[in-house]
């Protein structure tokens, strides 16, 4: 069979790295140590740094969860959806990488010279008073904190949006005949229903967070918080020798907190169903909010201000200014910068050209065997799949840093040679960001009703025909919602390409982390700009198209038509 | 004729048809599952069955009898752990030689409880489907004009472009059989298909999936724990409980003589009065009861002192406010009247059992009145364990 084939090889590739490290580190010169472990108490703070992380991780995950599933809610179920707009609205951070992000909110908010502060000073100088820094200040915790909220939203609203297209909505109608208000509705009947979304989305947002390296390094390096997945790459990076014991520490920590988390997930999933897609007939009608609505609407507009447009607005100013003060001059904007900065750089061209093509072929490769991995789990009781599926999410929690001297160790040299090449970034890609794509899958297909998958194979058609023409169309929005996070992450990705790239294959992330050691947020504006826009236009696209096939076919039942009764 | 289509004249068993292979044999077939607490429980318990061609059998039993498990061994949706199964002569299961045809290669039908429809196709969609089949060649205009023909048959021409969504409970159970007709196959399994549809709809589609059976002559296996069903529907009933056939008959031999309290409990109404036997001779017994000495047909074989159970179901007694002036006969108190449209229902208080009788509606009888009960001998059924 061939879904078993590819899912063992790539469980096989993504443990692989894994273990040559842990063996390199357990077995110091051919005989075992503890070293890790030990030396990890000789690591300075680590007792803070790990509550730390925990604390940024927690927080931001759990107001992501409220923030996205609530928009997401708000989108599903009542009429305070606004087409394209918010379907796609939450998905746009995606589309402005954490980086770019992160970069942006420094520009906005850092104590000098940030632009909104400095238009904050302004307006308080008008008052009379007369501050020299401030009043806001991004290097601190909630500073932090908010620029990991607003890049976790998405992997909630997209999970959770998911799982209410998919669920039983009599379940709600029925609360909704026996009198309950909306809130109520949505409280005691529609999450019970979505727990695999929720689930889903909680795992998600945890696995990323732990893992987030770009907005930590920018943000809370300058707020001196120190956080485990900047630690790592200092430890191996910044530091000679590399200290790699250590570091394999370090990512052990994290592995436990990701791995507690998976299991419960995985135990919330099998147990019971939820709202599966069972093949019968499922009309809705949105809740109308009258009196709400604009405020609901207000919401995702207010996100949209926070996640994309001030800080996209503060690079292009940056970009269009050619360097960076906390006050404008509007005379001197110019696009020229941007040009030259852009096309006047024959190396920034082949990075964006670079990442282009590796997120694309990421992107479609990677969903492709999420999703054969997650049917086959679905429809196959073997245990040992169970392991392969474990195999394909650990490496997204282990630190991209630790699988990327893994994938030094095991693939650069002899005999497999991919050091230096695309395809060793593209395969640690895979490793590194699939599962996130996966845990997607999952969700989708565990929706998936398996007399759907019966009546196929009764029907006649093997494995690859109830997975092509059943599973796939009926996850289809996984799907895309999946290729593009993907896609995202891979063309911005920043940690993966510090160990991997190099000056022979750019990458824009590779790019970006040398102008950022070089010291200039200026320079740093134009290439996050690009990078911004050429996301946002594929992946802006590859939803829209995907939405309007799903809403075709859900709006199929009448919104306005009452229901009939004809026999 | 490629296998797996039915033959062109088909002998109903019950004419006494031509020798034929069996559609379906199964000859030992058991499934143990392991519940949660780790405790296993038989699900299927050494089942042997053969489905002539053309022949309407239905699986009867309540819920945890095992019948939709055995159902989905035939569609091989379910593994046995032991036993064989041969599906129109060809062996596509044998535990011990570690053989399994998988579902997709064994050329049958299924109507599913929840129908199944995939909601991403229109109707036509999820009809064409099984002629979509791996290795089949055919046209668009041949696949277009054989689901024209099944929508026709059941009776929703207008429906093709539809999607599953759009239509009532009713509708889609239609378009799930039309499915399961369009290729023509000789045997089509059914699991509960009408018990998520309401009850006028339900009779309905009971007569049309006969008329559509005898018509196209396809062997079904169906599965159901409505008696009324099953009789209406079967050429032969199996009745099952914990895993194990019970009784395999006709409808009208096992309502008149059931061969166990199990099965005459499950299939009609049945009354049960307990006793010791007291004289055998031939088929009939004499059983002594708190009512009195009772005769019927014994079912087995029992000796003279076994305890026993005498069944008689309410169609077959005479319930009078006066007492009959001879055979046998019992008092007992009437509980509670129902009004049953064609007969009032009376329930009585026999001993301390109760019991179901039927009384003409014109005659008076209201709740703590006595009446007197006369049994048929012809019809009373004695069994034992």
């Amino acid at each position: 069979m061939f879904s078993v084939v590819v899912a063992i090889v790539f469980g096989v590739t993504a443990v692989y790295p894994l273990l040559r490290v842990l063996m390199g580190v357990f077995f110091q010169d051919g005989s075992f140590s503890l070293a890790p472990i030990t030396q990890l108490f000789a690591v300075g703070g680590v007792g803070t740094l790990i509550m730390n992380t925990v604390i940024v991780v927690a927080v931001s995950s759990v107001c992501a969860l409220i923030i996205g599933a609530g928009l997401a809610w708000l989108n599903e179920r009542t009429d305070a959806r606004m087409g394209t707009f918010t379907d796609s609205l939450p998905l746009i951070t995606y589309l402005v990488p954490p980086i770019a992000g992160a970069i942006g909110w420094v520009l906005l908010l850092s104590p000098s010279a940030g632009l909104l502060n400095g238009l904050l000073r302004g307006i308080a100088a008008a008052w009379g008073a007369a501050p020299t820094s401030g009043p806001l200040n991004i290097f601190t915790w909630p500073g932090l904190i908010l620029v990991y909220t607003l890049y976790s939203v998405p992997y909630a609203f997209m999970t959770v949006s998911a799982g209410l297209r998919n669920s039983d909505t009599t379940l709600e109608e029925q609360s909704r005949v026996s009198g309950a208000r909306p809130f109520r509705t949505f409280w005691s009947v529609t999450l019970p229903s979505i727990r695999p979304a929720l689930g889903g989305a909680v795992l998600l947002m945890v696995t990323q967070a732990f893992a987030m390296y770009s907005v930590p390094v920018i943000i809370g390096t300058g707020a001196n918080i120190p956080i485990l997945s900047v630690k790592i790459v200092k430890l191996l990076n910044f530091s000679y020798p590399p200290q790699l014991v250590q570091a394999i520490g370090l990512s052990l920590v994290m592995v436990i907190l990701v791995a507690a988390t998976w299991l419960v997930q995985s135990r919330v999933l099998k147990s019971g169903r939820y709202g599966t897609v069972g093949g019968k007939g499922q009309r809705f009608e949105a809740i109308r909010l009258k009196g709400w609505r604009p405020a609901a609407r207000g919401l995702f507009v207010l996100y949209g201000l926070f996640a994309v447009v001030l800080p996209v607005v503060a690079l292009v100013l940056v970009t269009l200014e050619g360097f960076w003060s906390a006050t404008v001059n509007w005379a001197t904007l110019s696009i020229k910068w941007f040009v030259q900065a852009v096309f006047g750089t024959p190396t920034t061209l082949q990075a964006l050209g670079n990442s282009l093509l590796l997120g694309l072929i990421g992107a479609t490769v990677g969903m492709l065997i999420a999703a054969i991995v997650s049917v086959l789990m679905a429809r196959s009781r073997a245990r040992w799949l169970g392991a392969v599926d474990g195999a394909i999410k650990l490496p997204s929690v282990v630190s991209h840093i630790v699988i990327g001297v893994g994938m030094i160790i095991a693939f650069a040299g002899p005999p497999f040679m991919l050091g230096g090449t695309l395809l060793i970034l593209l395969i640690a890609y895979l490793i590194v960001y699939l599962a996130q794509g996966s845990v997607s899958t999952d969700a989708a297909v565990s929706q998936v009703g398996a007399d759907l998958a019966e009546a196929s194979a009764v029907a006649g058609s093997g494995y690859g025909r109830t997975f092509y023409r059943i599973y796939l169309p009926l996850i289809m929005p996984a799907m895309v919602a999946g290729w593009a996070y993907l896609f995202a992450r891979i063309a911005g990705d920043l940690a993966v390409t510090a160990l991997l790239g190099s000056p022979s294959n750019v990458t824009v992330g590779y790019l970006m982390l040398q102008t950022f050691h070089n010291g200039s947020f200026g320079q740093l504006a134009p290439i996050a700009i690009v990078l911004t826009v050429v996301s946002t236009v594929v992946v802006i696209g590859v939803i829209a198209i995907s939405n309007g096939w799903s809403r075709r076919r859900n709006r199929e039942r009448a919104v306005t038509k009452p229901i009939e009764l004809v026999k | 004729m490629s296998p797996g289509t039915m033959p062109m004249a088909v002998e109903s068993p019950a004419n006494g048809g031509q020798e034929q292979t069996p559609v379906v044999s199964v000859r030992g077939l058991a499934k143990t599952f392991k519940r949660e607490s780790g405790a296993m429980t038989a699900a299927v318990d050494d089942v042997s069955l053969d489905v002539a061609p053309g022949e309407f059998v239905v699986l009867l039993g309540p819920s945890g009898c095992g019948k939709t498990t055995l159902l989905r061994m035939l569609a091989g949706l379910e593994i046995p752990d032991s036993g064989s199964i041969e599906i129109r002569g060809r062996r596509v299961f044998d535990a011990a030689a570690n053989a399994n045809v998988p579902t997709e290669q064994r050329s049958i039908s299924m109507v599913f409880q929840s129908y199944a429809l995939w909601p991403h196709m229109t109707v036509a969609q999820n009809i064409a489907y099984p002629l979509r089949r791996s290795g089949r060649r055919i046209s668009k205009q041949q696949i277009a004009h054989e689901v024209g023909r099944v929508l026709e048959l059941v009776r929703i021409p207008d429906l093709a472009q539809q999607y599953p969504n759009q239509m009532s409970g009713g509708q889609q159970q239609r378009v799930a059989l039309a499915r399961a007709l369009v290729s023509g196959s000789d045997l089509v399994l059914f699991d509960e298909p009408l018990s998520n549809v309401d009850a006028q709809v339900r009779e309905r589609l009971r007569y049309e999936l006969l008329d559509l059976q005898r018509e196209l002559g396809f062997a079904a296996v169906y599965v159901t724990h409505d008696q009324a069903e099953a009789m209406g529907l079967a050429n032969r009933i199996a009745v099952m409980g914990a895993g194990r056939i019970r009784q395999l008959a006709s409808p009208r031999e096992m309502y008149e003589n059931p061969t166990s309290r199990y099965v005459a409990n499950f299939v009609g109404v049945s009354n049960e009065i307990s006793g010791t036997i007291a004289t055998i001779s031939g088929a009939t017994a004499t059983i002594e009861t708190p009512v009195g000495s009772l005769q019927g047909r014994l079912e087995g074989t029992a000796a003279a002192g076994d305890e026993a159970t005498l069944v008689w179901r309410p169609e077959h007694a005479t319930v009078s406010r006066e007492e009959p002036l001879d055979g046998a006969r019992f008092s007992a108190e009437v509980e509670t009247v129902l009004f049953a449209g064609a007969h009032n229902e009376v329930v009585i208080d026999v001993q301390g059992v109760r019991a179901r009788a039927w009384m003409h509606v014109a005659t008076p009888i209201e709740s703590g009145a006595r009446v007197w009960v006369a049994l048929d001998p012809a019809y009373n059924r004695i069994l034992v364990g």
